[in-house]
C-alpha cells in the first residue's frame, strides 16, 4: 500500500464523484505522485451521481482528480497514459474485490500502480433525506511489493439465503405524495440483518483464521 | 503441487480461498464457450421512423444498416437476458455450473423486475445463483459498452495469477427504453439522441478458461481510457419516463475513437506479429454500417490492405451495447462461418472513452460447437 485517504461529507458532499476524487487526489498529493503513474483506476462506489449508466464513474472521477491536483501532478500529456478506468460495484465487498483485482494486475505486471476509490452519496437531491449512508469516500494506491507485508490472502464467502435481508434499488414507482411516477433510491434492511451479518462475519473470520493457522 | 492445489480446494459449499499459490499460474487463457440470447419481439426501423416527428425523410436504415432489433417484453429484463445467455453458454461448455469459479456481470443496465435498477446485492450474485454456480466468486463491472471486454481483462488476470481456472463473463442489456425517449425527442437529424434509435436488447456470455496451449489463447491489448472524452456519450435515467435516455455526440465520438485507436491497433498487430491484412474477421463495436465502413477505410489507409472480412452484424440486431461483439461471435459460430485457424480481432470503443482489443483463433471453440 503506497497511500490511503478518506473524506467525509465535504462541502459538496452530495457528489460521490467529487468525494472520491478528493480522496484520490489526497492520496497522490501525500506521496507527490503524478496522476499519469496510475495505470488502473477502479471505482467500487455503489450509488452513482444522477444514477448515471455510462460512462464509467471511474472516468469522471479521473478527470475530477486531475482538476484537484497541483500543476506538477496533473496530466499534461493529452495522449495515452496507460490508464484503464472502470467501476466494480459489489455491495460492501466491492472495495475488497477492487483490491483483489488490483492485486492480480500488479502481480502479473499489468500495472505498476493501481488506485481503488470508493465513495457514496445521495445520487440526486430527491434522495438526500432518505439516503441512509453518510456521504464519504476513500481511496488507496497499491503497488507490487516483494516484502511479506501488504494484501496477500483473500477469502470470498457468500450467504445466498440472506440475500433479501438487505437491498438497494433505483425504483420506478409512484410515491404516496405524488400523482406521477418517479425514480427513487430505495434501500431496505430487514430487522434480522444485523444479527445475520454478524453471524456470517464470525463464521467467515473463523474459517479465515483456521486457514491462516 | 498437490499440496498447494489442495489448499485451494473449496472449504465448503459456499467458500473459496483465493490467491494461495503461484503454482496454479497459467500463462494463457482461452474462450471456452460463448452464448447469446435475443428477445423474441422485433421492432423494425420502419416502425421507429414512422413514429418520429422529423421533417423530410431520414435514410436511417440505409445509413445504419439496421432493419430491425429485438426488444424485451413484459417479464424480461437485464437479469433474464443475462441468465438466458449464461445458460446458452453453459450448453456449449464442458464446464458444469457448479465448477464455475467466478462470475462477472458487466452490463450497463441492471434492471430486475421491470425498470428497477439493482444496486445491491449485485447483479452477478443473482446470475450465479440463477445458474447454480453456488461456489463462484462474483462481482459486477460497469464500463459502458466495454463492460464485457473489461470483465475478460479481469478474468484473464485472475487466471494468470493462479487465483481461478475459469470465469463466466456475462451481460444482459435491456436498453430499448432509449428508443422510446429518442422517438419523443428527436426533431432533427443532428439530435444527440439519434444514436439511441440504433439500439436493441440482448444478452451475451463467454466462458474464459486457463490453458497452457498458446495457440488457442486470447491476446489482450490496447486497454486504455481517455477520460478527457468522457462527455461524448452519457446515459442516465429519464426524469419523467421509465428507463434511460442517452445523449451522444455521434460524429465526434466516432472521429475520436478511430483516430485514437490507430496506435492501439498498431501495437496489437506488432504484439501478434502480423499485418493488418492477416486478420480474417475484424469485429468492431456494432454501431452503424456507415461508421464501421468509414473506420475500416481509415484503418486500411493507415495499415495497408484489409481484413478478409469486416463484420457488420447490425441488420437484425442493432447496437446491443456491451454484448455486441459476443452476440456477433455467437452468431458466426452458429452459422459455421469460422475456421479453426481464422484470426478473429475484436475492437471495443466505448463511452469513457474506453478502448480494448481481443485477438484469438477459435480452435477449441469450434470443436465445442461441433461445427
Amino acid at each position: 500500500m503506497v497511500s490511503t485517504a478518506i473524506v467525509f461529507n465535504g462541502s459538496k458532499g452530495r457528489s460521490a464523484i467529487l468525494l472520491s476524487a478528493k480522496a484520490g487526489a489526497q492520496c497522490l498529493k501525500d506521496t507527490e505522485m503524478p496522476l499519469h503513474r496510475i495505470n488502473k483506476l477502479i471505482n467500487t462506489g455503489l450509488y452513482r451521481d444522477k444514477n448515471i449508466g455510462e460512462p464509467a464513474i471511474a472516468t469522471l472521477i479521473h478527470t475530477q482528480i486531475d482538476k484537484l491536483l497541483p500543476d506538477h501532478l496533473k496530466i499534461n500529456n493529452p495522449g495515452f497514459t496507460g490508464l484503464f478506468a472502470f467501476d466494480m460495484p459489489n455491495g460492501g465487498v466491492g472495495f475488497l474485490n477492487g483490491i483483489q483485482i488490483a492485486n492480480a494486475f500488479l502481480e502479473n505486471n499489468e500495472s505498476e500502480y493501481a488506485m481503488i476509490v470508493s465513495g457514496d452519496a445521495p445520487p440526486t437531491r430527491n434522495d438526500q433525506w432518505t439516503f441512509p449512508y453518510t456521504s464519504a469516500a476513500s481511496a488507496i494506491i497499491l503497488k507490487k511489493s516483494d516484502k511479506q507485508s501488504g494484501f496477500k490472502h483473500f477469502l470470498s464467502r457468500s450467504y445466498p439465503e440472506g440475500h433479501d435481508l438487505y437491498s438497494g434499488m433505483l425504483k420506478w414507482k409512484k410515491p404516496f405524495s405524488r400523482r406521477s411516477y418517479r425514480n427513487r433510491i430505495e434501500i431496505s434492511m430487514s430487522p434480522d440483518y444485523s444479527t445475520e451479518i454478524l453471524k456470517a462475519c464470525n463464521e467467515t473470520l473463523g474459517i479465515f483464521s483456521r486457514k491462516q493457522a | 503441487m498437490n499440496k498447494s492445489l489442495n489448499s485451494l480446494k473449496v472449504l465448503n459449499n459456499n467458500c473459496r480461498i483465493l490467491q494461495e499459490s503461484q503454482s496454479r499460474n497459467h500463462s494463457y487463457c482461452r474462450i471456452e464457450s460463448v452464448g447469446a440470447f435475443l428477445p423474441r419481439k422485433s421492432l423494425t426501423t420502419t416502425e421507429i421512423m414512422r413514429s418520429l416527428r422529423i421533417p423530410g425523410s431520414l435514410k436511417f436504415e440505409l445509413l445504419t444498416g439496421i432493419k430491425s432489433r429485438n426488444i424485451c417484453q413484459e417479464g424480461e429484463d437485464s437479469l433474464s437476458l443475462s441468465l438466458a445467455a449464461a445458460r446458452k453458454c453453459l450448453e456449449h461448455s464442458a464446464i458444469l455450473a457448479d465448477d464455475i469459479e467466478a462470475v462477472i456481470s458487466c452490463s450497463i443496465t441492471r434492471y430486475k423486475g421491470g425498470y428497477h435498477q439493482l444496486y445491491e446485492p449485485s447483479m452477478s450474485f443473482h446470475i450465479k445463483e440463477g445458474i447454480g454456480a453456488s461456489r463462484a466468486l462474483y462481482f459486477d463491472i460497469s464500463n459502458a459498452c466495454a463492460g464485457m471486454f473489461t470483465g475478460i481483462l479481469a478474468a484473464q488476470n485472475l487466471i494468470r495469477q493462479g487465483s481461478i481456472k475459469n470465469c463466466l463473463v456475462v451481460s444482459g442489456e435491456y436498453i430499448s427504453s432509449l428508443i422510446d425517449h429518442a422517438v419523443r425527442n428527436v426533431k432533427t437529424p443532428a439530435s444527440q439522441e439519434l444514436a439511441s434509435l440504433t439500439v436493441g436488447d440482448a444478452g451475451a456470455a463467454i466462458m474464459i478458461q486457463a490453458t497452457n496451449n498458446k495457440d488457442e489463447s486470447i491476446t489482450l491489448s490496447g486497454f486504455e481510457t481517455l477520460s478527457r472524452y468522457n462527455d461524448l456519450c452519457t446515459a442516465q435515467p429519464h426524469p419523467r419516463y421509465p428507463g434511460a435516455s442517452m445523449k451522444t455526440k455521434a460524429k465526434k465520438i466516432h472521429e475520436v475513437s478511430i483516430r485514437e485507436s490507430l496506435p492501439l491497433v498498431k501495437d496489437a498487430l506488432r504484439t501478434l506479429g502480423i499485418e493488418y491484412s492477416n486478420i480474417d474477421y475484424l469485429i468492431p463495436h456494432q454501431t452503424s454500417r456507415s461508421a464501421i465502413l468509414s473506420g475500416s477505410r481509415k484503418y486500411s489507409a493507415t495499415f495497408g490492405g484489409q481484413p478478409k472480412q469486416v463484420v457488420i452484424n447490425l441488420s437484425e440486431n442493432g447496437n446491443t451495447a456491451s454484448t455486441t461483439h459476443f452476440v456477433t461471435l455467437f452468431q458466426l459460430l452458429q452459422k459455421n462461418t469460422l475456421k479453426p485457424d481464422d484470426l478473429i480481432f475484436l475492437i471495443s470503443y466505448a463511452s469513457g472513452i474506453a478502448f480494448g482489443i481481443i485477438a484469438f483463433k477459435p480452435k477449441h471453440l469450434i470443436v465445442n460447437y461441433g461445427s
